[in-house]
């Protein structure tokens, strides 16, 4: 889990980008500093762990694809599985289940609220 | 000819209320102005004959992937006079969105909920009345799978093609979002327990794995287990029927004629038509593990290692689909929208070793392999075919480089039925017969010739045109220990791999059990190995190439998905070759 931390700080630098980009990310952005305090992205849950989506990073084409598949701003998504070796998550969003890689669960923000199921 | 099109997201049941609305007469077929081939079937309404097109499952129609472009191109350019809607109701909230896109196009729609048996299951409650009032287009709630409902929509068409079209309503997405709210009622907690109950054994992180490999061996040890003894009926009964009807027949054609249709056309469609069990079980079976959802769950559990080779999870489904056949494989990347990762599969898939591929591998490892030899034998082509996929996106993940984002819907399990099985059993055998009439009877007629002319030689012999051909290129398939005989062959299975059994029994003269004589005496084990990895790694057959140029519509593309597999062959196949017969020596 540690390393799993580690590595979504190493995408933080990334995403700061996308933020002036899109101006899609949580209001209280700018009282961040430390790493702990990042918002929490999805590929950070573990099994069984849910929460909802408070903002998606991506470009507009790739939004209507999770839109599709039910992933929008105030969804709740819960975490299945994850597969071996840093493969794709598992998720369950309503009625609807899919799976997406770590790479573009990073870009999707979550509430900080999380339950467990 | 009034025209009616299915719409909807994939994994819908679309293709289920195709199927079952226009029975099995369904053919693909080229539509003026798209550059791909569509899925369409007659269809008596009332008194009148209409035209049905399954369009393609699309996700968005703005969106930028093959598939979307091909629906928002068929609506501007030919748009139907009906659009029949179809939409899995347990999940209708995720749909509503292409749903009002497609309203906002103005042509006259009609809404099937599907999956009803599905959605009750889960205790969803549709209020279908309601519901069609207030989105003011016709409604039906009904099982494309059991066919519960379905007798609703062929009054509901009659209706619609008789009613002069009004001007349609085109509610934004939050109105229809606010029909669909108030008209159905799910359960807080709805999921599918059985699905949940089957996925933690089978996506389990350990196990997950292990027991996809153990699926996907016993799927194969099944095929041959129930598909050996069928085939050697069916080799027998065509045997007897040469013998017994069609000898009799032709005893007093003259002999050139007589030799042109027994050794030439019958043998050789006699050879292939024997494996038409063995192909018909196989794509029932890989039909069956396709349409209960485990492929995506083979996706979600190989999609870490086919990272390293630049390659995703899909393109794994879609080498699968390439044991079947290459060519719905190639067309089903139309899901890939990154043009390098899309690219880099299509590069991969033609080493998938396909149905036609294994029917001379299980022939020529019968007649040259023991029982207990033969499974292993065939199991190391096909690691081969997969290695060969790996080396190439190795080889070629710089040239076309992924970029894009893997997400992929992973829907519940279902179980087909046994008409939905009934009726991938009837589309294999049609397949066969098609390329049967269209392939597989002129090339064994060319190679007859071929092998018995000029006249008066010895058939199959060196002096014949084809002994002087294979004589040509001996210079090339000598060093990989691939005599005259089987290079006629080679060269003929370029077309399509069912040539190459139906070439052999025409080359050699004989067919059945008499055919496996004759080879066992002219060729070794080790020539055979060589032959048959060469027929492995080249060409798949000349539909694979024309699939590729269209789908690229790349020359230059096409070119090198030709090219680099010959090359891959003969160097392959020379290093086996010399390999095999230095540690032998």
């Amino acid at each position: 889990m540690s390393i799993n931390a580690n590595r979504s700080y190493l995408r933080f630098e990334f995403k700061i980008h996308h933020v002036f980009q899109n101006n899609a990310m949580p209001t209280n952005f700018s009282t961040m500093t430390s790493p702990s305090q990042l918002p929490l992205t999805l590929e950070r849950l573990a099994s069984g762990e849910s929460a909802s989506v408070m903002a998606i990073n991506v470009d507009d084409e790739l939004k209507k694809r999770f839109f599709a598949l039910g992933l929008k701003e105030g969804s709740h998504v819960r975490v299945l599985r994850h597969a071996k070796f840093g493969g794709p998550m598992h998720l369950r969003v309503g009625t609807s289940e899919l799976i997406l890689r770590l790479k573009e669960a990073s870009c999707i923000c979550l509430a900080t609220t999380l339950t467990s199921a | 000819m009034k025209r009616v099109a299915l719409l909807g997201m994939p994994n819908t049941g679309k293709s289920t209320l195709f199927n079952r609305l226009t029975g099995a007469h369904a053919k693909v077929g080229n539509w003026p102005g798209l550059t791909v081939e569509l899925l369409n079937a007659r269809l008596i309404v009332g008194d009148q004959v209409a035209h049905m097109v399954d369009l393609p499952g699309i996700y968005d129609l703005k969106g930028y992937s093959d598939d979307e472009r091909v629906v928002t191109q068929f609506l501007e350019t030919q748009p139907p006079d009906l659009i029949i809607f179809v939409l899995n109701t347990s999940q209708y909230e995720r749909q509503l969105n292409l749903l009002s896109q497609v309203m906002a196009k103005g042509i006259p729609m009609m809404l099937v909920m599907n999956m009803v048996d599905e959605a009750s299951a889960m205790g969803i409650h549709v209020d279908v009345e309601a519901l069609s009032r207030k989105l003011q287009i016709p409604v039906h709630f009904l099982s494309a799978k059991y066919g519960q409902g379905v007798e609703r929509l062929q009054p509901a068409m009659r209706q619609a093609f008789g009613e002069v079209p009004t001007q349609p309503v085109l509610p934004t997405l939050a109105e229809v979002e606010k029909a669909f709210n108030a008209s159905i009622n799910v359960p807080a907690q709805a999921s599918n327990a059985t699905t949940e109950k089957l996925d933690k054994v089978l996506l389990h992180p350990v196990l997950g794995l292990p027991i996809f490999f153990a699926v996907m061996l016993l799927l194969f040890q099944g095929v041959f287990t129930i598909g050996k003894p069928l085939q050697d009926g069916a080799t027998w009964l065509l045997s007897e029927f040469r013998l017994m009807a069609l000898e009799p027949l032709f005893a007093h054609l003259p002999t050139v004629l007589q030799g042109l249709l027994l050794d030439g056309i019958y043998n050789g469609l006699s050879t292939v038509a024997s494996f038409v069990p063995l192909i018909v079980l196989f794509f029932l079976f890989m039909g069956m593990v396709e349409d209960t959802g485990y492929l995506s769950r083979a996706a979600f559990l190989m999609d870490a290692l086919m990272a390293k080779f630049g390659l995703d999870g899909r393109s794994f489904v879609m080498l699968l689909m390439g044991f079947g056949c290459n060519v719905p494989a190639l067309m089903g990347t139309r899901v890939i929208r990154s043009k390098g990762l899309r690219y880099l599969t299509m590069l991969t898939i033609p080493f998938s070793l396909c149905s036609a591929r294994m029917q001379v591998f299980v022939f020529l490892i019968a007649a040259l392999f023991t029982a207990e030899q033969a499974p292993w034998v065939l199991f190391s082509l096909y690691v081969m075919s997969i290695v060969m996929s790996i080396i190439t996106s190795l080889i070629f993940k710089r040239q076309y480089v992924n970029n894009d984002a893997f997400i992929l819907e992973m829907p519940p399990y279902r179980f087909p039925t046994v008409r939905q099985m009934a009726l991938t059993g009837w589309q294999e055998v049609r397949h066969f017969l098609n390329r049967a009439t269209r392939f597989i009877v002129i090339g064994v007629v060319m190679i007859w010739v071929l092998t018995n002319f000029p006249q008066g030689v010895q058939p199959g012999s060196l002096d014949s045109w084809a002994g002087q051909l294979g004589g040509w290129l001996q210079p090339i398939f000598q060093p990989i220990g691939i005599n005259a005989e089987l290079t006629i062959a080679l060269l003929f299975g370029f077309i399509a791999k069912e040539i190459v059994i139906g070439s052999l029994a025409v080359i050699y003269g004989q067919e059945g059990a008499a055919l496996v004589q004759t080879i066992t005496q002219h060729i070794t084990w080790v020539e055979a190995y060589s032959f048959m990895l060469f027929v492995l790694i080249y060409t798949p057959c000349v539909s694979t190439i024309a699939t590729i140029r269209k789908e690229t519509k790349s020359l230059c593309f096409t070119a090198l998905s030709v090219a680099w597999p010959l090359v891959a062959a003969w160097v392959i196949t020379l290093a086996f070759y010399k390999t095999a017969m230095w540690a032998l020596a």
